[in-house]
């Protein structure tokens, strides 16, 4: 009989433990979820930033070189072929070993009056697979223009 | 015997208090984290629309650029009013969203853009309803 | 015996005592880090969308001739963005007060009120830099915002 009390008492008390295992496993993955919510929302924000200030420093130049004039800061550019590729670190500051790597593409063409450059501008961060975020945008040069 | 029944009653109880109370503050923080990454991919999508705006009023501006260099006079480019001396060209984006394009005539077939600028359409709600029937 | 017994199972019930309150206390100063930091981010996004996208969003609202310019306040440059035309009645004004962005709309021949405008968010610096004739970089401590004039001039 009092074998049977210390049994049903370890047994409970061993009940009680894997709740509380079990409550801290769940409550642990909760806040490490809203930490990577939380991460992923600032990224987003910096990504979304970087890309209208690249996508108004395009609408800016008149050519290549001085798109890569206007976003250079901090040795942060690197040209490539068809486009650019500039750098920043994760407080939004031009730096050469960026954490965010915005690329710009550069396709000009001609037209009667012009050149219509199209460009696809894309955000990603140094350990991302996919891009933050990605947008489409043009600037028209009218013949003449000069710098 | 009874006393242990009553220390594991009171250590259950215990957890329970301390589980609601840190699942409270979990939700709290899961909400206010997705919260934050919701208005982040809407002003995401709304920059994305946009430079769309952008690009699309461009690619008119360019064609307009064209048909002017072909001889077409600015006021009558196809899809144009002239209000004041300003040719305007309103290009419709998604519901409720428009880019207005204004340009001058600078003589000789060239041109100025002196208005360039999305515009929402917005149509205030007049009806608030009977107030009081009274 | 029987002394011996409870003995140990109360010791056994400390035990466990002590085993929930460690692994309760690590939870709840893991998940006050984790709410504070959440917290911390947000109000930080907030201000970095209310007041660079704001600024772009209100220059490019203003951008025409003579519709954007740049002036001198009294903590530095005050963005002043015109009505229609140079010698416009009205102007909106966005410059910094005591650790805020701030604007104000108000006639354009009056002098600045800074105690009675606006506040858009908080930064401690604002600056307003001029590239070329269409070109405006503004900085602030939340980042930077660069906005292209497709209409306008920066005055």
């Amino acid at each position: 009989m009092m074998r049977r009390g210390h049994t049903a008492f370890y047994l409970s008390t061993l009940l009680l433990l894997l709740l509380f295992v079990g409550v801290l496993a769940v409550l642990t993955g909760v806040f490490s979820q809203a930490q990577r919510k939380s991460a992923e929302a600032r990224e987003l924000t910096t990504a979304t930033a970087l890309a209208r200030n690249a996508a108004e420093a395009l609408s800016a130049a008149h050519d290549e070189t001085e798109l890569a004039h206007i976003l250079r800061e901090n040795d942060n550019i690197q040209q490539e072929e068809g486009g650019i590729c500039a750098f920043y670190d994760q407080a939004q500051q031009p730096s050469a070993e960026g954490f965010y790597r915005v690329h710009l593409t550069y396709e000009p063409q001609s037209t009667p009056g012009g050149t219509l450059v199209r460009s696809t501008i894309t955000v990603e961060t140094e350990k991302g697979t996919q891009p933050l975020c990605s947008l489409s945008t043009a600037v028209y040069i009218r013949g003449g223009q000069e710098p | 015997m009874r006393q242990n029944t009553k220390q594991i009653g009171i250590l259950g109880v215990l957890l329970l208090a301390v589980t609601v109370c840190l699942s409270v503050l979990a939700v709290l923080a899961l909400t206010t984290a997705e919260a934050d990454r919701r208005l982040a991919e809407r002003n995401r999508e709304v920059t994305v629309q946009t430079y769309t705006q952008e690009r699309e009023a461009q690619i008119w501006l360019s064609e307009a650029d064209g048909q002017m260099k072909s001889g077409t006079v600015l006021a009558e480019l196809p899809g144009t009013q002239t209000h004041n001396g300003i040719t305007l060209k309103m290009l419709q984006g998604g519901e409720n969203e428009a880019f207005v394009i204004g340009l001058t005539d600078d003589g000789a077939g060239s041109y100025r853009v002196v208005l360039w600028k999305p515009v929402t359409d917005w149509a205030p709600n007049t009806d608030i309803g009977t107030l009081w029937a009274g | 015996m029987r002394e011996e017994a409870k003995r140990s199972q109360h010791r056994y019930i400390i035990a466990l005592l002590g085993v929930f309150a460690m692994g309760f206390l690590l939870l709840v100063l893991f998940g006050t880090k984790t709410y504070l930091q959440t917290v911390r981010s947000q109000n930080e996004n907030n201000d970095r969308r209310a007041v660079l996208t704001y600024v772009a969003t209100a220059v490019r609202a203003y951008d025409r001739a003579g519709g954007v310019a740049i002036g001198t306040g009294p903590e530095g440059a005050v963005l002043l963005l015109r009505d229609a035309g140079s010698d416009a009645a009205y102007e909106h004004r966005i410059y910094l007060y005591r650790g805020n962005l701030v604007e104000e709309y108000t006639a354009s021949a009056s002098s600045l009120t800074p105690e009675s405008a606006q506040a858009l968010g908080p930064t401690d610096t604002f600056s307003l830099e001029k590239e070329g004739k269409d070109l405006l970089r503004v900085r602030t401590d939340r980042g930077e915002t660069v906005i292209c004039l497709r209409a306008g001039e920066v005055g």
